[in-house]
């Protein structure tokens, strides 16, 4: 999904950044949507997302000051997120609610809110099937590698981003990207 | 370039990030576009489902939800509520503490700065303790006690009657 930004929100120049900062119901509005998918995929738990997400934008609001308006809004929440995602994934808490997946994003109930735009039934079963094969695909890579895959290939968002999102250089980013493309090709080889 | 597209330049294709050598070979292998296509496919239809999942979960969570902080956040807040609460507390205990022990003070002050008060009022319950006493002793002395009360009447009225009778027989 492409999200339109405004304009005063992207050009966060050091200017006004913390006026603009302070509207937390126009960033929930604005960003809510991007965060929660990035975080939701990175953790794929539907409920830690949600809490996860919530986080974001309490410590983006607790911590608006210390914004520096050196990126764009996005990128610097995206980086509290990507720290909290990975704050939680180190904790007891992940690993057991991995276990024991109550809440987990099914892959099935994924693949049923595929658009039907296939014209056959055996083209969006085909689809469906891809679709569970990169979720599934997504689970077994490194924490680093499908956060970069979920920025760059869910969210869109070009790789210098990334680095700045993640504290990686770009070549590392490229790395892991080559990682995490390949893994999914493996899987999606094996099954098709 | 005959051999097939590696890892690397399959995913630099993904990215965008392609040299005309590797669109040469894609137009030219049908086995790496084939690849290629299956991977484009396979990303686009889930991103499409992963966004359609992430706006319906949005959607089914409340849309009113306030930004409310964690117990992460919140305990310490909650902390500090406690600690000053506890404080005041300590602080009224502390003052009703000392306002008893003034009181109880003042009121021994009071005692020690007027004896000659004491001992007037000591020296008066005495005077009338005396006197009820000496009240009482009269009033027993003088008294005859209910029940000799109508002997003596019986008494008198005998020694009367003893008397007509005395002098019938002598007349």
């Amino acid at each position: 999904m492409t999200q339109t930004i405004p304009v005063e929100l992207i050009a966060f120049s050091g200017e006004h950044p913390i006026s603009e900062l302070d509207d937390i119901d126009g960033l929930i509005r604005l960003y809510k949507p991007k965060v929660f998918r990035f975080v939701a995929f990175s953790v794929a738990d539907r409920d830690a997302a949600e809490s996860i997400t919530q986080d974001c934008f309490l410590k983006a609001h607790l911590s608006r000051n210390q914004f520096r308006g050196d990126c764009s809004v996005s990128t610097w929440l995206m980086r509290i997120a990507f720290n909290l995602v990975r704050d939680h994934t180190k904790s007891q808490k992940f690993r057991f609610w991995k276990k024991a997946a109550a809440t987990a994003i099914d892959a099935q109930d994924l693949s049923q809110h595929l658009a039907s735009s296939e014209s056959s039934t055996e083209e969006r079963l085909i689809a469906k099937e891809r679709v569970e094969m990169v979720h599934r695909a997504l689970q077994e890579l490194s924490g680093k590698q499908r956060s970069v895959f979920l920025m760059r290939f869910l969210e869109e968002m070009d790789l210098p981003d990334i680095a700045a999102t993640t504290g990686m250089s770009v070549p590392t980013v490229k790395t892991h990207l080559y990682r995490a493309v390949g893994a999914i090709r493996a899987r999606l080889g094996a099954s098709l | 370039m005959s051999a097939h597209l590696t890892q690397e330049e399959l995913t630099d294709k993904l990215l965008g990030l392609s040299s005309l050598t590797v669109n040469a070979h894609l137009l030219s292998c049908p086995a790496c576009a084939d690849d290629l296509e299956r991977l484009k496919t396979s990303i686009t239809c889930f991103r499409s489902a992963a966004t359609a999942w992430s706006d319906s979960a949005l959607a089914r969570a409340n849309p009113n939800a306030t930004l409310v902080p964690s117990r992460r956040q919140f305990w310490p807040a909650a902390n500090w509520i406690i600690a000053t609460a506890a404080m005041i507390v300590l602080i009224a205990v502390s003052a009703i503490h000392f306002h008893k022990q003034e009181i109880g003070r003042e009121a021994r002050s009071n005692q020690i700065a007027t004896p000659s008060t004491t001992i007037e009022t000591a020296q008066t319950q005495i005077e009338r303790d005396n006197e009820l006493l000496a009240q009482v002793n009269s009033e027993l002395g003088e008294a005859v006690p209910a029940p000799m009360q109508p002997l003596r009447i019986s008494g008198s009225v005998a020694s009367s009657n003893l008397q007509p009778s005395s002098s019938g027989k002598r007349n």
